[in-house]
């Protein structure tokens, strides 16, 4: 088995994710995301690899976003709508709530650039979220038979997911964006240790070694308080979702210590809304964040408040954070103008900037004047402060997560080529596994580890796992005499206990032994052994037992045991069985059997005895030379007698055989009155020596 | 697998008593559940009588004051300003006396109140019986214990997990996790956890304030009311309730937990999300799915290697605002365990009933017309009033029309709660000491929800709006929810002005606020307000305008701060024994213009109110259905298709009289403290083998057919409930096994066996072979010519005589000696050449 892989976006490169999974005969689609670089078809993954024809549905068996942000998310409108992908799609509640706000703000975006036509509707953003299926942590999702996913805490953003896929026998884990270090509202990455055959994990920071949080975000809020007091005004370009929240949280924190005065502004409507949202999903963010919820609500900001455009030109410092982030239009992009000028002013660009964006251009280098479009120019004057805390994992935390998933095979998407070349050597080297970093539209085989599966019949598992009920009904006899215990003795193996194994609740490891048999090379079963015989017929050994054995009889003052009669001394015998073995045995016309266990009174044993003297010679007919004399003593004044019985069985019955003459050998037979003066009475008698 | 059933209450599964069960599967013990029997807190008084001579004192004050009330008719508001009517110091509560003042005058009332309710001891010789006999009701006046199910038949050190399906099977879950050698995994979806954290707080915080009012009654002994001596005196049916039958309950008493034991058992849980797997021992696999029944409640789906068992818990087939019953999830599965169902006429009890029966117990007793005329004297003490103010009765009458409603919805049926042929045959009023001013029997709408709750909403409305104060007794569930959302809007509508709402519980302001973070655990409709941003529930904003106030209690600065009439207020009961509903029924109580709603349909109304009488206050009752009703049970099984069903045995007659169910299934009956045992039925179990082990089975091809066969010695091993065969660690004597299997198979080779049994020291033999009829002996040390033969005989000759006859199919051992034979035995299984 195969698992393809296919980038269609993300790969050697950050923006439009876009993964094609295939394995187990499914075809999965992680994360539909777009490029926000470009302006032209580029923006979108080129969908049409996947099926040339267009039908999607028919090709994918499901999509799986990761969280919302647009170059995980952007194209998932686009292909669903215009497209006419009609199949499941899933992603976390979280997502599914704050995708459509980071796809509304897009769409705004860009119907205010001039020129550019919308890819989609308000409406077809709708449309395409009723779609989705919502998850929950850790959910099982069946999708179909063959298709279950999980998700899995990524930190990242409010909702970011990993997600396990398992296709029939193939396992996939594929990671999105993650953080392994918490933040100011979210917590790190969770995921077991899954093993699956492949890892797909982002590695946008694949060589980066980040330094502590906490000094990064000391040095941002002195020089935010530096410029606040010097009557300076902060524009931070951010998303509506995500980085302004934990901004947000960290400024209102620090007014509220500092008793700072100076308005923070949400660009109106859409970043407030935001907040609604985040309050809503509280128990996705951190343990302390998750804490606090009853007294107050994180996101209940005291100090924040909405922007009013004719606040942009007003006098005295404040904090505005707009959206969009990276500069790339909207707000954001017209209070920069405005802003831009005056050294008093600081821009803050907290996150990656995408090639192509003004924020990009602010990043490389200090510009003193950008050009916007060919009319517009600006004179940058102002200070520029590149916030580096990310969302992502450093490559520690890469590593970190290789290390703990244990995959069998790694590929890196979501980075820049070469430092993605310089982890993928890490981890081949430093962990041993196979690691791949293809590019856009490069296909990766890798091999999905090799297992058997097989079936074990009822009957096996019963006797390997379950205690079994005849078992523990027979093992009440233990005070019994029996031959069994030698076997325990001699030591060759505890049979007896073995035959009523019960798996103790701890024990995740039990020693079975079966048949394993395969038909017209169909999978293979594993049965019990009895089972097996029906096709091992053939192969069947039968071994069987003969044995005779001397047993004391008294007969107290009733003379010669010739006297008493055959049948009479069997059925004392058979009662005296039935103390001890129960209704293992039953009595016959003449002998007494139990399966192929078969017991006689030798011929002659009691007919022809008249004293003991005279036995020894008749009870030699069996085998010749038998040595029995010198194991018996017998007093000829008692009326101890003796008497010889024959026993044969099978394999089958060798324990009941065992224990019934071991209770044989000890017997001292007492025959009772009524016995010996005819069986018919014996039931009557018995009953009046209860009373 | 082995069902046992816990639950316990005169004798049979009831419904509406919560569920517990032990389940042994695979070895592995599981209790289902961990509740409390809560209608036996109502057997308590709602406060401790010390001193008689105090109570009687307070006797003529009390039935001043009820006069006074029914006077105030007209104007029945109580005064905003709660001063005590009786500047009257309780004994046991004289510190912390500024805080207090509300509740001093509410402890002194309740006590004085319970005095025109014809209490005596229920013992008339000894005056220190711990019985009551109050209102024909008799109870407990101590310190309020509490009962669980038979923990005593759980073998707790060797408990391997609880399970936990809603917030009400949590309650007893501290008795459990306090004991020392609990050491068993605990699983609970998440939201389950945080609400019944939330309720056994609550039930904490209300029987602190229980004993700081009235002291506490009994530390660290057994009280008198569990001394067989005063158990012996009871009526049958009292005993039965509070002790089982032939007291085999009594030992499921407890004292009250402590705080630390709640810290403790809550950490202990472990919390899980609707679909997220979790292993006990790697063996059993749960995984909860939502049951309808309230948020965060669960049933399960539990998974062993060989067979699949779903456990429904208390489940609702039409949910509120939480997600709706999940079958789906459970599919499949052999086995269904259905527990806390309803009993086909739970939803509409005749609470008469329950009243009769109490009764026709006391008819009997010599001490009757003793009783009949303290009721007499009794009866002048309070008027009888009605909704439309009908004056009291004669005192020998029988009452035989009632009051109905003024507004008769097709959802209310109306009755009196007075008895109307009970008592009558003597000719004396014996029953007339139940009042109130209407009583209305809501029926749970069972196809609509929401319909129930805007006919009780409007009744609120009404009572409201007639100046009355509405008093909601309620435990921190969903409902809450969806009847504040409900009932705001109706008194929106109302022309009265601004109406508060309080909720007092010490749960109300942390379960507000969860109300609002919880999507993951609501139905699609409250889901679509996450999507379009809107507080889940009204409430946000309900709070924002203050149009709803939580309190903490009636204790606190903010009470006297807020408080307002006419008001509506949901507050904690236990019962109608503890928490804050208990002062205000006390307070509102003789009003007729007031209205209190029970929504709980386990709750004995009589046995409830009793403590209160007399009462003019409208009751409303909306026994609110949880759990599954029988006739829903075949639509379960259908949809499940089981092979084995295990239902409670109450349940025997109705459905066996059921045609509905199409698909056949076995269907098992349980009942209390019995145990119902399945054998185990495994279906065929398909696990990994291990690449190394694969790779060493040697299989041969059979002469017949296309079969291959091989032997397999391996371990079974599982991880998280993922089986697979590997290699074996031990290096056992797999050879060995033909024996357990009593089978052996393939071809003594004579040369091996021979060495074998010298090996065993037995050199002392003669092999004989015969081959085409010719017997040539070979001595004791035969030859490769032995590997083609017909038939040999071996011939031992010491310790021992023994023979053996082999050929290629069989082998025959003649031994009398034990020993000797199984050494033969032995060795030859040894030298078998198979496959
Ligand atoms: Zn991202």
């Amino acid at each position: 088995m195969k698992i393809k892989c296919v980038p269609l976006g993300a790969g050697q490169d950050v923006g439009k994710s876009c993964v094609i999974v295939t394995l187990g005969g499914k075809m999965i689609m992680f994360d539909c995301g777009m490029h926000m670089g470009y302006q032209d078809d580029r923006r979108y993954p080129d969908f049409y690899r996947i099926s040339k024809i267009g039908d999607f549905t028919q090709a994918i068996d499901c999509i799986v976003v990761t969280h919302f942000h647009l170059d995980h998310v952007g194209a998932l409108p686009y292909f669903t709508e215009v497209c006419g992908y009609e199949g499941p799609i899933y992603m976390t509640y979280p997502t599914k709530a704050l995708a459509p706000l980071m796809l509304e703000d897009y769409r705004k975006v860009t119907v205010e650039r001039k020129g550019e036509q919308e890819q989609f509707s308000a409406l077809q953003i709708q449309q395409c979220m009723k779609k989705v299926t919502a998850v929950d942590l850790r959910q099982t999702v069946t999708v179909d038979n063959d298709l279950q996913l999980r998700a899995y805490y990524a930190g990242h953003v409010l909702g970011a997911a990993m997600f396990y896929v398992k296709a029939g026998d193939s396992t996939i884990v594929y990671t999105g964006d993650y953080n392994m270090t918490p933040d100011r509202h979210l917590g790190a990455a969770q995921i077991d240790r899954l093993r699956p055959d492949l890892l797909i994990t982002e590695s946008t920071y694949a060589t980066t070694v980040r330094d502590s949080k906490c000094a990064r975000e000391r040095e941002f809020l002195k020089s935010v308080h530096k410029c606040i007091d010097d009557g300076g005004k902060i524009l931070i370009p951010v998303f509506a979702l995500g980085r302004a929240q934990e901004l947000c949280i960290l400024l209102d924190d620090y007014w509220e210590r500092m008793n700072i005065k100076a308005p923070i502004y949400f660009s109106a409507g859409l970043t407030m809304q935001a907040n609604v949202y985040y309050k809503l999903l509280i128990s996705w963010t951190n343990q302390k964040v998750k804490d606090t919820y009853v007294t107050r609500n994180t996101f209940d900001f005291k100090h924040v408040s909405p922007f009013d455009r004719s606040e942009m030109d007003a006098p005295g410092p404040c904090v505005l954070f707009a959206t969009p982030g990276m500069l790339s239009g909207g707000l954001s992009l017209e209070v920069f103008k405005h802003w831009a000028p005056s050294e008093r002013n600081m821009i803050i660009l907290p996150g990656y900037c995408i090639a192509g964006t003004v924020g990009h251009k602010l990043m490389s280098g200090k510009p003193t004047r950008i050009e916007l479009d060919k009319r517009t120019q600006i004179d940058v004057r102002c200070q520029i402060h590149h916030l580096s805390f990310s969302a992502h994992t450093d490559a520690k935390g890469i590593m970190d997560l290789v290390r703990h998933v244990d995959p069998r095979h790694v590929i890196l998407v979501h980075g820049e080529k070469p430092k993605m070349a310089t982890l993928k050597n890490r981890i081949m080297t430093e962990l041993k596994i196979p690691c791949f970093y293809p590019a856009n539209h490069e296909l990766v085989e890798v091999p999905s580890h090799c297992i058997f599966k097989v079936d074990l019949s009822n009957r096996f598992v019963m006797h390997h796992l379950i205690d079994d009920v005849n078992d523990s009904q027979n093992s009440q006899n233990l005070s019994a005499p029996m031959d069994d215990m030698l076997e325990t003795a001699d030591g060759s193996s505890s049979i007896r206990n073995a035959s009523s194994y019960s798996l103790p609740p701890t024990q995740v490891r039990t020693h079975v032994e079966g048949i394993a048999v395969n038909e017209n090379s169909l999978r293979i079963k594993i049965l019990h052994p009895i089972e097996a015989q029906a096709c091992l017929a053939d192969m069947k050994h039968d071994v069987s037992f003969s044995c005779f054995q001397t047993i004391f009889v008294e007969a107290n003052g009733h003379g010669r045991l010739v006297d008493i009669g055959e049948k009479t001394i069997l059925h004392s015998l058979y009662l005296e069985l039935v103390k001890w073995v129960g209704n293992a045995v039953s009595r016959e016309e003449d002998c007494i059997i139990g399966g192929s266990f078969c017991m006689r009174l030798c011929k002659g044993s009691v007919t022809q005895n008249g004293s003991e003297g005279q036995s020894e010679s008749e009870f030699n007919h069996g085998i010749k030379d038998r040595d029995i004399g010198d194991s018996i003593s017998c007093n000829p004044s008692s009326s101890r007698q003796k008497i010889e019985v024959e026993c044969n069985w099978c394999y089958e019955d060798n324990s009941l055989a065992n224990r019934v003459m071991g209770i044989l050998r000890t017997l001292n037979l007492k025959l009772q009155q009524c016995l010996i003066t005819g069986s018919s009475q014996c039931k009557e008698s018995t009953n009046y020596h209860r009373y | 697998m082995r069902l046992t059933c816990l639950g316990e209450r005169n004798g049979v599964v009831e419904a509406g008593e919560p569920a517990c069960h032990l389940l042994e599967i695979c070895d592995t013990r599981l209790l289902l559940e961990c509740p409390l029997d809560l209608s036996a807190l109502s057997y308590f008084l709602p406060t401790l009588l010390k001193r008689p001579e105090m109570v009687l004192s307070s006797n003529t004050k009390a039935t001043g004051y009820d006069l006074k009330h029914g006077d105030a008719k007209t104007s029945s508001i109580p005064s905003r300003n709660y001063e005590p009517e009786h500047a009257y110091e309780h004994g046991s509560s004289s510190h912390i006396k500024r805080q207090k003042l509300l509740s001093h005058s509410d402890a002194d009332g309740v006590a004085s109140h319970l005095l025109c309710g014809l209490m005596r001891d229920w013992n008339a010789v000894n005056g220190s019986s711990p019985y009551k006999e109050l209102d024909g009701q008799i109870l407990i006046e101590a310190e309020p214990w509490y009962k669980t199910a038979d923990l005593g038949l759980v073998d707790i050190p060797l408990l391997d997990a609880v399970i936990i399906s809603n917030p009400i099977g949590m309650l007893g879950l501290p008795f459990l996790t306090r004991h020392p050698e609990f050491s068993a995994k605990i699983f609970a979806t998440d939201a389950t956890t945080k609400c019944g954290q939330l309720l056994i707080e609550e039930l904490l915080s209300s029987h602190n304030e229980y004993v700081q009012l009235y002291g506490r009654s009994s530390i660290g002994k057994a009280p008198p009311w569990l001394e067989l001596k005063h158990i012996a005196k009871l009526p049958s049916n009292i005993k039965d309730a509070l002790y089982g039958v032939n007291g085999s309950t009594r030992a499921n008493w407890h004292p009250i937990y402590s705080v630390a034991d709640v810290r403790e058992c809550i950490a202990k849980i472990s919390r899980l999300h609707y679909g997220e797997e979790a292993s006990v021992d790697g063996i059993l696999v749960l995984k909860p799915s939502s049951s309808g029944f309230g948020i965060g409640a669960s049933n399960w789906a539990m998974t062993v290697p060989w067979s699949r068992l779903t456990y429904i818990a208390t489940s609702m087939r039409k949910s509120g605002s939480a997600m709706g019953l999940n079958l789906s999830a459970l599919k499949g599965n052999q086995i269904l365990l259905l527990s806390d169902l309803q009993a086909s006429k739970m939803s509409n009890a005749n609470p008469l009933a329950t009243f009769q029966k109490t009764i026709g117990g006391d008819v009997d007793d010599p001490r009757a017309s003793k009783k009949g005329s303290l009721r007499i004297r009794a009866q002048r003490f309070w008027p009888r009033r009605s909704a439309i103010g009908s004056t009291s009765q004669p005192s020998g009458d029988i009452i035989s029309k009632q009051i109905q409603p003024c507004t008769v919805s097709p959802l209310i049926s109306a009755e009196p709660l007075q008895a109307t042929a009970m008592g009558s045959t003597e000719g004396t009023p014996q029953l007339q000491s139940v009042t109130s001013g209407r009583f209305l029997d809501v029926k749970w709408s069972e196809t609509d929800i929401k319909e129930s709750i805007s006919t009780l909403a409007k009744e609120v409305k009404s009572a409201v709006s007639a100046g009355g104060c509405v008093l909601i007794p309620i435990s921190p569930s969903g409902l809450i929810f969806e009847l504040i959302e409900e009932i705001a809007l109706e008194l929106r509508s109302a022309t009265v002005g601004h109406i508060p709402m309080f909720y007092v519980s010490s749960a109300a302001e942390e379960l507000l606020a969860y109300s609002n973070i919880i999507p993951e655990w609501l139905g699609p409709s409250r889901q679509e307000k996450l999507y379009a941003g809107e507080a889940l529930f009204g409430i946000a904003g309900l709070l924002k305008e203050k149009d709803l106030i939580p309190l903490h209690s009636l204790q606190t600065p903010e009470f006297l701060k807020l408080w307002q009439e006419p008001c509506v207020v949901f507050a904690a009961h236990w019962g109608l024994r503890m928490g804050p509903a208990v002062h205000l029924l006390h307070r509102w109580g003789k009003n007729m213009d007031n209205m209190l709603v029970l929504l709980e349909p386990s709750l004995d109304i009589q046995l409830a109110l009793s403590p209160f009488q007399p009462l003019a206050i409208q009751v409303l009752r909306l026994a609110v259905i949880s759990g599954l009703r029988p006739k829903e049970v075949p639509w379960v099984i259908e949809k499940l298709q089981p092979m084995f069903t295990l239902v409670p045995e109450f349940l025997q007659q109705s459905l066996s009289l059921n045609t509905e169910v199409r698909n056949p299934t076995s269907m098992h009956f349980y009942s209390s403290r019995q145990s119902v045992f399945l054998q185990d039925f495994p279906e065929e179990m398909q696990v990994e083998m291990s690449p190394e082990l694969a790779a060493n089975l040697k299989p041969k091809q059979l002469k017949t057919g296309k079969l291959t066969v091989a032997q397999l010695t391996a371990d079974l091993c599982t991880k998280d409930g993922h089986w697979s065969l590997q290699m074996p660690k031990s290096s056992k004597n797999s050879l060995g096994s033909s024996q357990k299997y009593g089978c052996c198979w393939g071809v003594v080779n004579v040369l091996a066996l021979v060495t074998a049994l010298k090996d065993c020291g037995l050199s002392d033999l003669s092999v004989t072979k015969i081959d085409n009829d010719q017997s040539i002996n070979l001595g004791n040390s035969p030859l490769e010519e032995v590997l083609n033969f017909d038939k040999v005989f071996i011939e031992i000759y010491s310790p021992s005589p023994a023979s053996l006859a082999i050929t290629s199919k069989a082998t025959h051992i003649s031994s009398d000696d034990p020993a000797l034979r199984h050494l033969v035995t032995d060795a030859v299984s040894r030298s078998l050449e198979r496959f």
